[in-house]
């Protein structure tokens, strides 16, 4: 029964097409795949496509999941889109391809997405497509369970909707060269934002390259780690029962001001997310709060060249540091049966200790299967190739989620809080006021709000 | 040069051919000669362009997240009333003000200046010099730029290091804008040189010379014949300036500075884009386009009498 | 040759020079820096030395570059090629005939211009689903194979076109349809390759609309350019190498047609 949109005046219509149909169906247990029979699913993922280490990953994952269930063909495509981070057009290719009728399969979207994904996209609910049993028990695995902070990343209202895959923490990266030069001790990081300041002044005024970079702080950096820094200081972004946006509260507006001031002293430049990456990289940065996922990079940049440490994300002083998640979900938006159970084939997997030890030695992604650094057939011997990984696996028990901001305008709520932040931090504007001002703005997008 | 219309006028019949009286078959098929030949054309643009467009308009009215078993909901005029009040819509036409007047010099007033100094050089100089000016608007625009980021970047870029500065060109409000013009500018000042260029060779050289007869001073014979024959080409070029320049930064936007930084750069064809992609509001990004559209035929319509006004033809 | 006039033309040598070195930088900058060794890619010196196709090896190896220069081409080609004859068509049908309704179908093809692309690609994308048509490079060619530029571009020349060789095809009896193929075409020529060259360009460097309906794999170059542009860093190396292939069939066309090109650009700048 589809409500057609068609065309009014004089205009003659060669295919009437868009509108919205009857809503989704409740969702029942899909049966398994018989050995003979066919499928093939597309799997949509903003890491597949550019180039580098992750598109050959899974391919390789991909080629092994096929060989492994023969009647399952899988294609895997990026996100529709021309950013320059696939990331940000996960949903508007997912709704292009929704509206178009032929959504992909299994989708990799962001936490940031989860409200809107299962609420207003309806993500399938895996409990009621699989059963709650297989779920749980593909987060408890053959012998490596998901970390207990990980395994309810991508629930809502207590069913799961989505499997966590991949996700990182903030860590403090630093140039323990650039370090050395300004006299600083390699070995020990700054651990408080007062200790950072520090540093980075007596890396700019020994070397003159940069001093820190935070990436939180930019529309671009999204608000994962925003949350992490306000979180820190004793605030929250939106408050527990989502219905009033906190962000321009004394503590979020202190976290702000204090990063605005490195701005302000010449410690931190003023640089994109992309600029701050390759300089670090080069080695023209002496710290910066990245996501470990890019870690890769960093080391990639680092080698032969200059030597590179990690640790924990910096405390605001008398308080602990909470660091919040980034990273992806997988989610299933199919319709039919059989690629419903294809898709959960898939995103077994994927999420499986075999699939998390290639994606941690190829790409260097924290496996969620924590189990898996200890296990001499697993990564042990990775792990202990890679220091870098015990201050992200030490900040996983602090660790706690990325808030989805709620609504169908969640995303002018997100991006306008950031820009308020990158505003008063980087471009001059007054952090209370900017804050303030923009959160009366965007509190009319919650939903049930001033509208 | 033949002038005079290509058409089918009913004429005469000569006297040497038989009068034939075309029966109402043949009146009619020959009548639909015409849209025979229009139609492929006028399908294409019918399906491609204007029920679209339609559609859009249509959708205009409507709240709706592009899921399709989400409900679209009719709310009148309320995307409408939310695009007018809101502060960014004001804000992206100034923005888009901003480039049209920092784009005219480049399409106008540099290519008028450059031409009136070229006209002696001819021959193999003059197709060296064309080929070099005329070369950046034949590179892709995700390819120019990637090249104009690279030069930009504050601490490796050709730009700051030749300068001696430190300025992060795309990333500092002061700057942005302005950066995104001169890079819009490089791309299409060639090809505004040449246009003047062949317009100037194609004025007839004897107005100038009837005026310097009469005691007109090079000075003067630019001022009061040379640039008023020139009328049409300019306004041409200020035409598609004002309409076009908004499109011409799209790309360029999109790949290096995504409207910022904190909205620096966003004109109203990005904040389309960033409506209609970015807020998953296809009601809200409609009523956008709607509204532009009707925008830009209104500026049309007002600059195309002005130019006419104001232009001198040589008839 | 009075010094004034030998001033003059020193004047406009020094004039054009600077803008041809402003303009053609940093297309040199970007074969420059792709030619550099991957270690110098930061290099500020003029001349890349030591030469390296390193970069050029990173950018094949990372993209199918040789299939997406072909699927280019095809697609640049057959979508000139088909908004030649459509646009032929069409105004020969504009030049040709009075007929009613004629001054309000002109304005359609000139309103297209006034159409922003963000209005009408979210519609087009759901027809071009429905057709079947996504993924592929038809997809991409079809929904723009009319060019109103080139409608118009047509309409103007051939409003010129001489009437007596028209007058003397129709006392033979010739329809419509032989005229236009045996008498009106061969006269235009240059003026179809001409604009048929500037299509070829335009659909070369077409970037949104590809971008849209080819979302597996990086069909066209201009996208596999994009895929080079990550959030993790700019492979600058790889990155201008692959801009360059991007651009490399333009230019070589421009060097070989360059007066052709010119012209036909230029030309639909003047009335």
């Amino acid at each position: 029964m589809k409500r057609t949109l068609c065309v009014a005046a004089t205009l003659v219509v060669a295919g009437c097409g868009i509108g919205g149909t009857d809503p989704a169906a409740p969702v029942d247990r899909v049966p398994e795949l018989a050995s003979d029979q066919q499928v093939s699913i597309v799997l949509e993922s903003y890491n597949f496509g550019q180039a580098g280490p992750w598109t050959d990953t899974f391919t390789e994952l991909i080629d092994a999941f096929e060989q492994a269930h023969p009647n399952i063909d899988v294609t895997a495509q990026k996100p529709q889109g021309n950013s320059a981070n696939p990331a940000t057009d996960t949903i508007s290719s997912l709704q292009s391809q929704l509206t178009a009728g032929h959504a992909p399969d299994v989708v990799q979207l962001g936490f940031s997405d989860l409200d809107f994904a299962i609420n207003e996209l309806n993500a399938a609910p895996l409990d009621d497509l699989v059963g709650t049993d297989a779920v749980r028990a593909n987060f408890d695995g053959d012998t490596h369970p998901y970390a207990d902070s990980a395994r309810t990343l991508g629930d809502w209202n207590g069913k799961t909707y989505g499997v966590p895959f991949v996700f990182s923490t903030p860590m403090l990266y630093y140039n323990k060269t650039l370090f050395a030069e300004a006299g600083l001790d390699q070995e020990r990081a700054p651990s408080t934002w007062d200790e950072v300041a520090t540093a980075a002044k007596a890396v700019t005024d020994a070397t003159g390259k940069g001093g820190a970079y935070v990436d939180c702080l930019t529309k671009a950096a999204k608000d994962w780690c925003f949350q992490a820094l306000v979180r820190s200081n004793g605030g929250r972004v939106i408050s527990e029962d989502r219905t009033r946006l906190t962000f321009a509260e004394q503590p979020a507006v202190d976290a702000v001001t204090t990063m605005k001031g490195l701005v302000t002293d010449g410690l931190m430049p003023n640089l994109t997310q992309t600029q701050a990456v390759e300089a670090f990289s080069r080695g023209d940065l002496g710290m910066i709060l990245e996501s470990s996922a890019i870690q890769g990079t960093f080391l990639k940049g680092a080698t032969g060249k200059w030597d590179l440490g990690a640790a924990a994300m910096p405390s605001f002083t008398g308080r602990e540091a909470v660091p919040t998640n980034s990273g992806a979900a997988l989610f299933v938006f199919a319709s039919d049966p059989a690629k419903q159970r294809a898709a959960w084939e898939l995103i077994t997997f994927l999420t499986s200790e075999r699939a998390y030890t290639t994606i941690a030695e190829k790409i260097g992604y924290l496996p969620l299967r924590t189990g898996l650094v200890d296990d001499p057939d697993g990564l042990k011997s990775w792990a202990e190739e890679n220091p870098y990984l015990r201050p992200n696996l030490a900040q996983l028990d602090r660790m706690e989620p990325w808030v989805s901001m709620p609504g169908t305008s969640y995303l002018q709520i997100r991006d306008g809080m950031m820009e308020a932040v990158e505003n008063a931090v980087f471009h001059g504007a007054d952090p209370a006021e900017s804050l303030r001002a923009k959160q009366d703005e965007v509190s009319d997008l919650l939903p049930d709000g001033d509208r | 040069m033949v002038t005079g219309t290509f058409e089918v006028v009913t004429r005469p019949v000569s006297r040497t051919v038989p009068a034939v009286r075309l029966s109402g078959w043949h009146r009619l098929r020959r009548g639909i000669v015409p849209y025979a030949y229009l139609a492929p054309a006028v399908a294409l643009l019918v399906v491609w362009t204007y029920q679209p467009l339609a559609q859009t308009a249509y959708l205009s009215f409507h709240s709706w997240n592009l899921v399709p078993t989400s409900p679209m909901a009719a709310v009148g005029t309320a995307n409408y009333e939310r695009l007018l009040t809101t502060g960014e819509l004001g804000e992206a036409v100034w923005h888009t003000v901003e480039v049209i007047a920092g784009m005219l010099p480049f399409t106008v007033a540099i290519p008028v200046v450059v031409a009136l100094l070229v006209r002696r050089i001819r021959g193999r100089a003059q197709a060296v010099y064309r080929a070099l000016v005329f070369a950046p608007m034949l590179v892709a625009p995700v390819a120019g730029a990637a090249v104009w980021q690279w030069l930009l970047d504050p601490s490796a870029g050709a730009v700051n290091r030749v300068l001696g500065t430190d300025l992060n060109w795309l990333n500092t409000t002061s700057t942005a804008q302005l950066s995104l013009i001169v890079i819009t500018g490089w791309h299409v000042v060639g090809f505004a040189v040449l246009v003047v260029w062949a317009g100037m060779t194609g004025i007839n050289p004897d107005y100038g010379d009837a005026a310097r007869v009469d005691g007109a001073t090079p000075g003067q014979v630019t001022r009061w014949v040379t640039l008023p024959l020139l009328s049409p080409t300019l306004a041409f070029l200020g035409l598609m300036t004002v309409l076009l320049s908004a499109q011409w930064t799209f790309p360029l936007i999109d790949t290096l500075t995504q409207g910022g930084p904190v909205g620096a750069t966003t004109n109203v064809y990005y904040l389309l884009w960033e409506l209609g992609f970015r807020s998953h509001d296809a009601g809200l990004a409609a009523a956008a386009g709607v509204l532009f559209f009707v925008g830009f035929i209104v500026v049309a319509a007002l600059l195309t009498r002005l130019a006419d006004r104001l232009t001198h033809h040589d008839d | 040759m009075t010094t004034d006039t030998r001033l003059r033309r020193i004047t406009g040598h020094v004039v054009l020079t600077v803008l041809s070195i402003a303009c053609a930088f940093p297309i040199y900058w970007l074969y420059a820096t792709s030619l550099r060794a991957p270690g110098d890619v930061h290099s500020l010196t003029i001349l890349p030395w030591p030469l390296s196709t390193a970069n050029y090896a990173a950018a094949f190896a990372n993209n199918d570059v040789a299939r997406m220069l072909a699927n280019t081409a095809i697609v640049a080609l057959l979508s000139a090629a088909g908004q030649l004859l459509v646009g032929l068509l069409a105004a020969y049908a504009f030049a040709a005939w009075t007929f009613p309704l004629r001054r309000t179908l002109y304005l359609m093809f000139v309103g297209t211009w006034l159409v922003p692309f963000q209005a009408t690609m979210l519609p087009n994308y759901v027809l071009l689903a429905r057709l079947g048509l996504l993924e592929t490079l038809a997809g991409v060619i079809i929904p723009n194979l009319c060019s109103a530029l080139g409608v118009l571009l047509l309409r103007e020349h051939l409003a010129g076109f001489p009437k007596e060789l028209l007058d003397a095809a129709r006392m033979d009896g010739r329809s419509s349809w032989n005229i236009l193929w045996t008498v009106v075409v061969p006269v235009i020529r240059p003026a179809l390759a001409a604009l048929g060259i500037l299509l070829v360009i335009t659909a070369w460097n077409e970037y949104f609309w590809p971008a849209m309906v080819l979302q597996r794999g990086n069909a066209v170059v201009q996208l596999g350019l994009r895929s080079f542009m990550g959030t993790e860093g700019n492979d600058w190396g790889p990155l201008m190498a692959t801009a360059g292939l991007a651009c490399l069939p333009v230019f070589v066309l421009y060097l070989v047609l360059q007066r052709h090109i010119v012209q036909a650009f230029v030309r639909s700048g003047l009335k």
